[in-house]
């Protein structure tokens, strides 16, 4: 009874609150983020009531503003050569609100260049999923002090905020959630290029619960894509560097928010040519954004947004360490050769995929927006690869072409030796070293051999299969590039509402409707010389030749001849239907600040088969069944501010997630059989974190703890020994993720400032997931229901440790200049599953003959070989920056910047690294299976010391 | 300022234009290799001395043209070439052979630092072995194929030689490529309808060789086909008696002469008994 006593005192209370409404004001001092001095003449605006109240500071930086409202405001601080600033204050009880310290970021692109950087390729062997490329989890432009040393330090090295991989952050663009349907990726493709016009971001790290959404565990970030959050002017800028591509251009205009109501915004840029240390590697890309926007008397806001960034990109490709010494470097790329003396590289992305954005604003009162949203994304997105038919693997690194393919040692346990088997051969083991020496068609794909092969195929080919083909004229391809594409069309539709309810308790609620139809295919590139190339299945032509049906693609087609820029393979339709609705509500009294966000989620999606595979007849046109997913978050944030800038707070939460199309087929480009066991992913977490923000010091300490449970994984790669297109579907993957992160940046003296950001966690598997292995020509199951035994196993792709200190330092005549150390720990090798299950200790267990003995103590060790997770060497990584600009008469600017990284120029930095997903078959002297051992696992490298200049303009 | 942005723009959609689509041009079509031959292969053959025989000399020169395809798998990492003299197997170590060698192109050969071994009686040319299992080994490094077989022009494919008398079947004959005439079916020793065997990853039943017997007077020959060969599965389908002409390569092993398909084409059936 009391209780209810108390809860209708409250609800009454805070009924009452507006109306006791009175006026106060809010104070601060903008300071310079780098220098930590105050900026003068810095605009400061305040937007209340519809009007727009703004001051200029002096040269202490100090600007205050009185009799205003209580309520929430947005405040905008901006002065020329700094990023401007945009806060939402919250005035209440007649107080001065005061901001003490509102620091600007300087205008200074030394950033913008690292999303790009991040791109580089960092292949596995899955190629599975939507041809998303992983990339660090830290893009930010976020105020916050670890995030900013984060983002800037640690991304060469492949940084995983919080271990965290890429899709659990949010990206949003204009308040719509872009995270790929089909893989939950971080979709900084979309946009990259436009770093100008989407610099205008606003992010919340971690658990915490955003204006956009509830979000994840990792972080929300909403892109301000609209015509008038673009810099108002035109930027011009000059980029070249020695790491990714030589050359990029960019411009940019916007006119701001005109009298008229209307702004306009638009920027186009071009990055071109490869690097120093890759080759192979290049970019032609380009990338265009033109938006308008339109408000109608401070209640309506209309915007049109329209950007894409057609990109030709070509990728990456990790070797061994035996290939790496054997060409004398870690940057080897085995991805290219030459053709006709040209470079030709044979995996090379293309995409462009076009996003088009309206969005409507209405606020009929200060403290009610609605805010409605519709997005369309579409377009291309493809990556080529080599594919052949009955001919020898064409790439130059199959590890058959090395000189390790001739060392066939073996454990003989029956005579207590090490010994060597047929394959034994040191002669060969030198030819071999001396073809990857010096002869480059050894050492790179082989290209014309390529166009020979296919311009003299011609005896007899074809004829077999289809009597149209004229055999005396036409070549039958054998080997070709393959184009893998993915095409979405992804639409949201969006509706928020916000309401305050004076300025003590603030309410959103919003509703996502989510639908993608993403076809997945593949076509003809390039017949490489040949006429054409036919649409069967050769792996299942082998196996099943006897029957010429059990070998058709495409049954209702059968032995079609292909042409360039045809399809076949493979094509079907991933379809993807979420709805979403979600709420949050943030309380905020006497320095207290409680914040509650819920969503509840309802996805469907389903496989739509395009093409009658000859194997699966059944099962492989047509719609699979239709699985369904619901889905739910909880999230619970508390705060306690001594004062704004000085606060402890933490946030709870648990949220369940559907799995991802990309995971949930067994073998999607065959037919539709859905892996078994198939749930949703259950995560929990909490972080608690202390932040303080004065004149003199930043400083963030957080500590976080969560569990995934139940992720499914599904790894689809070409299996030698099995001689075809296999699956690893692994569901009931745990993991556990807990760790600190602290930023901190103290001024010394004169402009100097001492900056450091530690992360260090401990990210590891919790439980021995299920696995089993399918190949994509038949139904059989190579292996079924598996253990995974790799509890107590490293989380990969992300150094454990990462920990940076520097001085910066900001000197008079807007010159500046930085050093920075960082050092990475606690990097490991991206797993095999296959090497943790029984059957990869085939030979050694449930042997006698291995249990005793020195048989004993060598199965241990052969035991370990396979089961045991590499862990790279730490590594130490010097960096340093410096930049100058001028103002021009008093309009026009003008700046240099330029970075050196990896000035210790060390060359034997592993970044990250996978084991082969196959194992090698270990045989006697006569030929008998003993056991298997792990094939060498592909790595990739730090680049050595590289640099990097910008020049702009802006005015 | 408008010009700035007049040029700008103009300079990136000049990157465009420029850049484009990347475009290679097409390599110049392979140069066949032009030797002089200056040993036949019956006499480089004769210089098998009863074991590894290594090739020392640094000027032997061979011809012969390639008779051999492993098109259906029947043939497997080696092809074999004829000149007028002989016919001589060659173990290059690489599957799909017939991408690169092409039935009736001419093939040149450095033997020195390659050796000559037997298997099961026959003289084969290929790398020197190091383990003691086998007397020659496979060519199966780029750099040392490289190094000793030269690809010269393509030509018409060789005419089997026809045997129509038991006594044409002599040692000489092996290696070569030669057409059987009215062979008369004799079944298989296994009492295998098929081929061969071809592996079944569903039963696990692993590919093995087939044999079928034909004898012409008190010749017999064995028809061996791979397991992995693409005709591995199909029927045999021929009565006991029923005269065929067989065209393959001739092969001995030990003492039985055998008789290597290159594909279904090379039995064709001439009279029922």
């Amino acid at each position: 009874m009391k209780i209810k006593t108390a809860i209708v005192s409250l609800v009454m209370m805070l009924a009452a609150l507006p109306v006791l409404a009175q006026t106060g004001g809010v104070r601060g001092v903008v300071t310079d983020r780098a220098a930590y001095r105050p900026v003068k003449d810095a605009k400061v605006t305040l937007y209340c009531a519809g009007d727009e109240l703004f001051v200029y500071t002096g040269e202490d930086g100090v600007f205050e503003f009185h009799d205003i409202d209580d309520g929430e405001y947005r405040l905008d601080v901006s002065a020329a050569g700094y990023i401007m600033a945009q806060l939402n204050v919250r005035i209440s009880g007649g107080e001065i609100y005061d901001l003490m310290n509102v620091s600007l970021t300087p205008d200074v692109p030394m950033t913008d260049f690292m999303s790009d950087d991040m791109f580089a390729d960092f292949e596995v062997e899955d190629e599975s999923g939507s041809g998303y490329e992983d990339v660090p989890s830290v893009l930010s432009a976020s105020q916050d002090v670890f995030d900013n040393i984060a983002s800037f330090s640690f991304s060469a090295m492949r940084f995983l905020n919080r271990g965290y991989e890429s899709g659990m952050s949010d990206i949003y663009i204009n308040g719509i959630r872009f995270n790929d349907a089909l893989s939950g990726y971080t979709p900084y493709s979309l946009f990259s290029g436009l770093n100008e016009a989407t610099r205008e971001k606003e992010a919340v790290g971690g658990m915490a619960v955003s204006d956009y959404g509830v979000g994840g565990i990792n972080g929300l970030t909403n892109v301000n894509a609209y015509a008038s959050t673009v810099a108002k002017g035109y930027r011009f800028s000059v980029l070249t560097n020695s790491s990714t591509y030589r050359l990029r251009l960019m411009a940019t205009y916007a006119t701001g928010l005109m009298d008229n109501g209307w702004a306009f915004a638009a920027s186009v840029s071009t990055r071109l040519g490869g690097n120093d240390y890759i080759t192979g590697v290049y970019y032609n890309a380009f990338a265009y954004f033109l938006a308008a926007e339109k408000r109608l008397n401070d209640q309506h806001r209309f915007s049109l947004t329209l950007f894409g960034s057609p990109v030709q990109r070509g990728a990456q490709n990790a070797s061994t360490q035996e290939v790496y010494d054997l060409v004398g470097t870690n940057y080897y790329n085995s991805n290219w050769g030459y053709q006709n003396g040209q470079v030709r590289n044979a995996r090379v992305r293309n995409n462009h995929e076009p996003v088009l954005l309206f969005n409507y604003e209405y606020t009929p009162f200060d403290d009610l927006k609605v805010s409605a949203g519709v997005s369309w994304r579409f377009g291309r997105n493809g990556y080529s690869a080599l594919d052949w038919y009955d001919a020898p693997d064409p790439r130059p690194d199959y590890y058959k072409y090395l000189p390790s393919n001739f060392e066939g040692s073996y454990y003989d346990p029956v005579g207590q030796m090490w010994s060597h088997n047929s394959y034994y051969d040191p002669a060969k083991q030198a030819w071999a070293e001396d073809g990857w020496r010096y002869n480059s068609n050894v050492a790179h794909i082989n290209w014309d051999r390529l166009y020979d092969v296919n311009r003299n195929s011609y005896f007899d080919e074809g004829i077999d299969y289809n009597p149209s083909i004229d055999v005396a004229n036409a070549h039958r391809s054998k080997y070709i590039l393959e184009e893998r594409r993915t095409d979405q069309n992804d639409v949201n539709v969006n509706a928020q509402v916000t309401k305050n309810f004076g300025s003590i308790l603030k309410g959103s609620l919003g509703y996502n409707f989510r639908w993608n139809r993403t076809e997945y295919y593949k076509i003809v590139k390039d017949l490489i010389g040949g006429d054409y190339w036919l649409n069967i299945d050769q792996f299942a032509e082998r196996d099943f030749g006897s029957d010429p049906n059990a070998y058709q693609n495409d049954l209702d087609n059968p032995n079609r001849v292909v042409k360039e820029g045809e399809k076949y393979g493979y094509d079907y339709y991933a379809n993807i239907h979420n709805h979403k609705v979600w709420t949050s509500w943030d309380l905020n009294v006497a320095g207290f600040e409680a914040v509650l966000g819920g969503e509840l989620g309802y996805n469907t999606f389903w496989r739509e088969g395009m093409m009658r595979k000859g194997l699966f007849p059944d099962n492989s046109l047509g719609n699979s069944e239709k699985l369904d997913f619901l889905t739910y978050k909880a999230k619970l944030g508390l705060y306690y501010k001594f004062s704004p800038q000085n606060m402890i707070y933490a946030n709870v939460g648990y949220m369940t997630q559907a799995p991802y199309f990309d995971e949930a087929f067994l073998s999607p480009r065959t037919r539709n059989s859905v892996v078994e066991g198939l749930t949703t992913e259950k995560i929990f977490s909490a972080d608690i974190n202390y932040m303080l923000k004065t004149s003199w010091i930043s400083l963030r300490v957080s500590a976080f703890y969560t569990t995934i449970k139940d992720q499914t994984d599904l790894i689809s790669f070409y299996d030698d020994i099995q001689r075809a297109y296999t699956n690893f579907s692994m569901t009931g993957i745990d993991q556990r993720n807990v760790g600190i992160e602290a930023g901190i940046k103290v001024p010394i003296y004169a402009g100097l400032a001492f900056e450091g950001a530690v992360s260090w966690g401990n990210y590891e598997y919790t439980s021995n997931p299920n696995f089993t292995q399918t190949v994509d020509n038949s139904a059989r199951t190579v292996l079924e229901n598996e253990t995974v035994y790799w509890s107590g196993f490293k989380v990969a792709r992300t150094p454990h440790l990462a920990s940076s200190i520097g001085l910066t330092w900001a000197g008079p005549g807007y010159l500046f200049a930085g050093l920075e150390l960082n050092y990475f720990d606690g990097m490991y090798i991206s797993m095999n599953p296959l090497r943790r299950t029984d059957y990869a200790l085939e030979g050694l267990i449930g042997n006698e003959l291995w249990s005793s003995g020195e048989n004993a103590l060598i199965a241990q060790e052969l035991i370990n070989d396979i089961r045991s997770q590499e862990k790279f060497p730490h590594a130490f990584v010097l960096n340093a920056n410096i930049g100058k600009s001028w103002y021009i008469g008093g309009k026009y600017l003008l700046g240099v910047s330029a970075n050196i990284n990896n000035i210790l120029n060390n060359r034997n930095i592993k970044t990250g690294g996978y084991e082969q997903m196959r194992l090698s078959r270990v045989s006697d002297a006569q030929g008998e299976f003993l056991y298997y051992k792990p094939f060498d696992s592909r790595y990739f490298y730090l680049h050595g010391i590289n640099y990097m200049i910008n020049v702009y303009f802006r005015f | 300022m408008r010009n700035i942005v007049k040029y700008s723009a103009a300079l990136l959609l000049a990157g465009a234009v420029l850049s484009g689509c990347k475009k290679f041009s097409e390599p110049e079509p392979y140069e066949f290799a032009r030797m002089e031959a200056n040993m036949t292969l019956a006499d480089f053959k004769a210089k098998y001395a009863g074991g590894p025989t290594e090739i020392t000399e640094s000027d032997i020169i061979l011809e012969g043209k390639i008779i051999s395809s492993d098109r259906s798998g029947n043939i497997y990492r080696t092809l074999y070439i004829e000149d007028s003299t002989a016919g001589l197997e060659v173990k290059i170590g690489k599957t799909g052979l017939y991408n690169d060698y092409k039935l009736g192109q001419t093939l040149y050969i450095k033997p020195q630092g390659l050796c000559l071994g037997a298997y099961g009686g026959s003289v084969q040319l290929g790398a020197k072995s190091y383990s003691d299992r086998y007397e020659t080994t496979w060519l199966d490094v780029q750099a040392l194929i490289d190094r000793t077989i030269f690809r010269g022009e393509f030509g018409d494919p060789l005419p089997p030689a026809d045997i129509t008398d038991a006594a044409q079947i002599t040692d000489a004959m092996v290696c070569r490529y030669v057409r059987l005439v009215g062979f008369s079916y004799q079944g298989s020793p296994d009492g295998l309808h098929t081929w061969a065997v071809s592996n079944d990853p569903y039963t696990g039943r692993e590919a093995d060789y087939g044999e079928q017997n034909f004898s012409l007077g008190d010749v017999t020959v064995v028809v061996r086909s791979s397991g992995y060969s693409s005709f591995a599965d199909t029927e045999v389908g021929l009565e006991i008696g029923t005269k065929c002409n067989l065209t393959g390569i001739l092969t001995k092993y030990n003492d039985t002469y055998q008789l290597v398909l290159l594909d279904l084409d090379g039995v064709e059936v001439v009279s029922e008994q």
